[in-house]
């Protein structure tokens, strides 16, 4: 089960202060590419935009996301 | 699988849906219908990795999918393709080698609107290596029977609701133990790099360090292993060129070795459960590892110029199930 959009280890998670190598491959891209993004432009506008598209990834591919979403949240 | 033209032109007459590759010969016999394809004649078939110009690699349209549509797509078209995407579903994507939608996609597409939320698999065309200069790579239109060395072809797949693509790879090399590479500027050709944080010129670094080049660079991706393949080092200019464009901010490594392609291939399989509807190879992965009459597990498809996994991905095996 995901955690609601405003529990702090999404933020952890997108900037890599919480460390996991994903199974699933568009998870790995996408946070690889979030993760540029953000070394680019670090404002607060950014990364909320950021952020929004992790959950909403999370959210959607919740089903196929389980061995991740189980070794990341618990 | 590979299959004979003959069966090739009845299951398209009978109205399946198919991505196809083979030959561009080949594939001007056929007559029109529900399906795209890309030239190559390179194949992982169930006798192992084949050269044929004689013979059609047929990927079914897997149940439960249904076509919804075939468009080309230009160089600036392809930042619409994901909003073109059914939901569920997927898109089979095909590029021309060396084409302008080719070098478009392997640019731009990680930045390209919720490109990692619809699933986008396919590959790259391309041709004999013995003709590469005389003839260009293509992509085809099954619906109108166009070829074009310019423009991908696209079908995009419905799916029924509480169904998902899954888009797997199977890299068999990861970052070895050698030093920090980046880049400051992004493309498919480098003069200078960052190696540990210090500026280098990347063709003097490879030819002083004497790296082998059929090792690509490797980035973690967040457990996502993704190469970028060495095209060619030029003493001369200081110059490397690449399969596949290098991005700022992202640490690559020269690839640890792999021996043997096909024992640590089956290593790797031992303990997954995968049961691809399409998949394909890389020709660098063909060539270097040398897979000729060698198989690969139960992945069938094409031998190609560059995967597309989401993004163009090198020396890399791409599949697709549907879950």
């Amino acid at each position: 089960m995901i955690p609601v959009n405003d529990d702090p280890r999404w933020s952890k998670l997108l900037v890599g202060e919480i460390r996991h190598q994903f199974r699933s491959v568009p998870a790995g891209l996408m946070f690889s590419r979030l993760r540029r993004s953000l070394d680019t432009d670090p404002s607060a506008g950014n990364h909320q935009k950021c952020l929004g598209e992790a959950i909403a990834f999370f959210q959607k591919y919740e089903k196929i996301l389980a061995d991740d979403i189980a070794a990341i949240f618990g | 699988m590979l299959r004979s033209p003959e069966i090739v032109k009845r299951e398209i007459e009978s109205g399946k849906a198919m991505f196809l590759a083979g030959d561009e010969d080949i594939l001007k016999t056929l007559p029109r219908g529900n399906w795209i394809a890309g030239t190559i004649p390179y194949f992982m078939d169930r006798a192992g990795g084949t050269v044929a110009s004689d013979k059609i690699d047929v990927t079914e349209l897997p149940h439960p999918a249904a076509l919804q549509f075939i468009r080309w797509y230009g160089e600036t078209e392809l930042a619409e393709i994901s909003a073109n995407t059914p939901d569920p579903g997927f898109t089979f994507l095909i590029l021309p080698a060396a084409s302008r939608a080719h070098l478009e996609y392997a640019q731009h597409a990680p930045d390209y609107p919720d490109i990692f939320l619809k699933p986008i698999v396919g590959w790259i065309s391309g041709v004999l290596l013995d003709d590469l200069g005389t003839k260009t790579p293509k992509a085809v239109n099954g619906k109108t029977g166009e070829f074009s060395d310019a423009k991908g072809i696209a079908m995009h797949c419905t799916l029924p609701a509480g169904k998902t693509a899954s888009i797997g790879i199977i890299n068999m090399f990861v970052p070895g133990a050698g030093d920090v590479i980046a880049f400051e500027s992004e493309g498919f050709t480098v003069d200078e790099c960052l190696v540990n944080g210090e500026k280098t010129n990347l063709a003097e670094y490879l030819l002083s360090k004497k790296i082998d080049t059929q090792l690509p660079l490797v980035a973690d991706c967040a457990g996502t292993m993704v190469n970028v393949s060495f095209q060619s080092v030029d003493e001369k200019a200081k110059r490397v060129s690449l399969y596949a464009p290098v991005f700022k901010g992202v640490q690559y490594k020269v690839a640890a070795p792999v021996g043997d392609y096909v024992r640590e291939f089956s290593n790797r399989l031992e303990n997954e459960k995968i049961t691809p509807v399409f998949s394909c190879n890389c020709i660098l992965n063909f060539l270097y590892s040398k897979l000729e009459g060698k198989k690969t597990g139960a992945f069938f498809g094409p031998i190609t110029f560059g995967e597309i996994a989401y993004q163009l991905l090198n020396q890399t095996l791409v599949y697709l199930e549907i879950k």
